[in-house]
């Protein structure tokens, strides 16, 4: 086993990758020089979550950057590519595992030359929703998020202008551009690319969706108790987490920060006041994307309760609705039940989001 | 969706919605389908403890509005019992009046996201400040009001006719309506949200009704009409009696979302508008005062979350006070 857990996982995947072509192949799926490519499984389409805003993901696309099956194709071979990394050892996809709601499982990534950021890496759900990115929102869309972590020197350390370099020397993503966003790759378009692969992530088939639509075959009691204590004030967890799209979208101080740690937003806005907040995050597929907390320092689901139920860490910035909270075991196990149900499992293991196997 | 809630026993602060009184299934319109007309006589809250509500019919100190447009005023957005998403322009024409809001306290500005004294020893880092604006109308000399559209730099009508101000982002710190150009004597709007507006579910809806406008409550109690939140450094009681809240979120009446709940505002001062280009006036907005109403001697008896948060009791007692405060006042 590589000594790098990263290592060990970028060769899990390629080993779920090679078993899934023998089983393709097997079943007589598999391609043969006389027979042509396989037709990728579209990944463009009109699934919305419950209790989300109108409109589908596509209709979230900016003017400039349309949602086409093409776009999201190309950029779903880029998010893939260790190319787009200095060492080429390093793809979105080595940090973004979709097993784990295209989160990272270790507190924090490592990047090339086994370096390693301070923040964990987010899941990657239903933004096509989102109004800001990255933890402390310095990206106003995912266009502009996109490049970032390419360029990041803890990350994949590739300036885009070299990215672009190399994957304008391979002709198969010469025609992918051209037939993208009708013409050579440029930095921009290499972007839009990714950010419409990340566009089409949308979970929506969760216990918790199926329940807001009237069906509440896998939503059982617990998960109603949880669900009617989690939008109560006495846990208190709808202040930022409000019904149905389980984020506002907003920067809060939840308790995490202490003294001279990351200061979260306050390094974007420079304000006091934005000292140890962070983006709110969404709930979809939360048990599948641990650890939790900007800087993954939270193992567990549990671990989450035991921080609110304390207050949080008792900075003074800490947001006034983060109180002491005083919870029953059986109140915490619901919690968790309906923290639960808000898995999509068909996400999760959804084969449109596997890496390509070539 | 949200339809399987209804009449759910949706639980705040321990204590079952659905026993909020008009708080049931009659309350759950749809966007754009009017929800229900009750609240339509301009009826007072006062009955409930409650603000003089101005919305749809009466105007700030119970004065009349005139759409005074050029579109039927009942088939926009604003009136009472309808809250669409993009309602009928009351006027193609007229003159941009900004009305950029500046927080101040005790006549100082009062500076979002830093430290601002508020007693010796005792100062304020605002972490989060928001407010609805609604039912915009400009009073003409003899009281008449004169209704107008909030609208945005290019003039297009806001959704629903509704106003966020986000001290948190400088973007939306400047309401602007669409005013027929005359000399006026101030202006009024509702602190808050229509009725119609705040009943239903943000899903489905577009900012700022949307959940991202961070104003949303578990159904099935409206939206939060002002959220502020703080961090406040020294003695929290300064020792006088008085008290800085740390957190204050006010809603509507939320015993009964069928009347109009937010507060009713009227700020006074001479307003010209001109015929051409555009006009600005900063509206200040009283920090002070709204620490004061939410600090203010309100029997909440009653009153269902009391208990539960003080940010909502506060917000409670800043809305049944806040008629009675120059919570906004035009700059010198």
């Amino acid at each position: 086993m590589p000594a790098n857990p990263s290592a060990a996982r970028r060769t899990n995947g390629h080993r779920r990758a090679a078993a899934l072509a023998v089983a393709l192949a097997a079943a007589g799926c598999g391609s043969s020089p006389s027979m042509p490519p396989p037709v990728p499984a579209p990944l463009v389409d009109d699934g919305v979550p419950a209790g989300f805003p109108a409109g589908t993901a596509a209709s979230r696309a900016p003017a400039d950057n349309a949602l086409t099956e093409a776009r999201a194709q190309l950029g779903k071979r880029l998010f893939f590519d260790t190319q787009l990394s200095r060492t080429r050892e390093i793809s979105c996809g080595t940090c973004h595992l979709a097993d784990h709601a295209f989160s990272d499982p270790d507190a924090v990534s490592t990047g090339v030359d086994q370096r390693t950021g301070t923040r964990n890496a987010p899941a990657l759900v239903n933004l096509a929703w989102g109004t800001s990115f990255f933890w402390d929102g310095r990206a106003a869309t995912l266009e502009e998020q996109a490049g970032k972590p390419i360029e990041n020197p803890d990350e994949m350390d590739l300036a885009l202008a070299d990215a672009v370099a190399r994957v304008g020397a391979d002709p198969t993503y010469a025609r992918a551009f051209d037939d993208a966003y009708g013409g050579p790759v440029t930095e921009e378009s290499l972007r839009k690319a990714i950010a419409s692969f990340v566009r089409v992530l949308v979970s929506a088939g969760s216990p918790y969706d199926r329940h807001l639509r009237g069906d509440d075959g896998d939503f059982g009691d617990a998960e109603r108790r949880g669900e009617a204590l989690f939008l109560s004030e006495k846990a208190g967890c709808f202040h930022c987490h409000p019904a149905g799209t389980l984020t506002n979208e907003g920067f809060f101080n939840n308790g995490v920060y202490t003294d001279g740690g990351d200061a979260g937003r306050q390094i974007v806005t420079g304000r006091t006041g934005d000292t140890g907040k962070f983006k709110v995050p969404g709930l979809r597929n939360v048990a599948a994307s641990a650890p939790y907390m900007h800087d993954g320092s939270l193992a567990t689901l549990d671990d989450v309760l035991d921080h609110y139920t304390r207050g949080g860490n008792g900075n003074a910035f800490t947001d006034p609705t983060i109180q002491p909270l005083t919870l029953t075991a059986d109140e915490r196990a619901d919690l968790l039940a309906f923290l639960g149900a808000l898995t999509d499992p068909a996400f999760l293991s959804d084969p449109r989001w596997r890496a390509l196997l070539d | 969706m949200f339809g399987p809630h209804v009449g759910k026993a949706m639980v705040l602060g321990g204590v079952a919605a659905s026993l909020i009184v008009g708080c049931g299934k009659g309350s759950t319109a749809s966007p754009g389908t009017g929800g229900s007309a009750a609240g339509a006589g301009g009826a007072s809250a006062a009955g409930n403890g409650g603000a003089v509500g101005a919305a749809g019919i009466s105007g700030a100190a119970g004065t009349p509005i005139d759409a005074g447009g050029d579109a039927p005023a009942d088939d926009g957005g604003s009136a009472a019992g309808v809250c669409a998403q993009a309602p009928v322009p009351r006027r193609s024409t007229g003159t941009i009046l900004e009305l950029p809001f500046e927080a101040v306290f005790e006549g100082q500005p009062f500076v979002y996201g830093e430290a601002n004294t508020v007693a010796p020893g005792q100062s304020v880092i605002p972490t989060n400040f928001r407010f609805y604006v609604s039912e915009v109308a400009l009073i003409e000399p003899g009281n008449r009001s004169i209704a107008v559209d909030a609208v945005s730099a290019s003039r297009g009508v806001l959704p629903y006719g509704v106003f966020l101000f986000n001290a948190e982002s400088a973007d939306a710190q400047t309401l602007r309506v669409l005013a027929p150009p005359g000399s006026y004597d101030g202006l009024s709007f509702v602190l808050g949200l229509t009725p119609a507006c705040n009943q239903g579910s943000a899903a489905g809806r577009v900012f700022p009704l949307s959940a991202d406008s961070q104003m949303t409550w578990p159904i099935p109690i409206g939206y939060l009409f002002l959220r502020y939140e703080s961090v406040v450094t020294g003695a929290v009681d300064a020792g006088d009696g008085a008290r800085v809240p740390r957190a204050i979120h006010m809603g509507g009446d939320i015993r009964n979302l069928n009347v109009p709940g937010g507060i009713s505002v009227r700020v006074d001062g001479a307003l010209s508008v001109p015929a051409d280009g555009s006009v600005r006036k900063v509206v200040r907005v009283a920090m002070d005062q709204i620490f004061a109403g939410a600090t203010s001697d309100v029997d909440l008896t009653g009153f269902p979350f009391a208990a539960d948060a003080d940010e909502i009791a506060d917000g409670e007692r800043l809305r049944r006070s806040g008629a009675g405060l120059p919570l906004f006042t035009f700059a010198p």
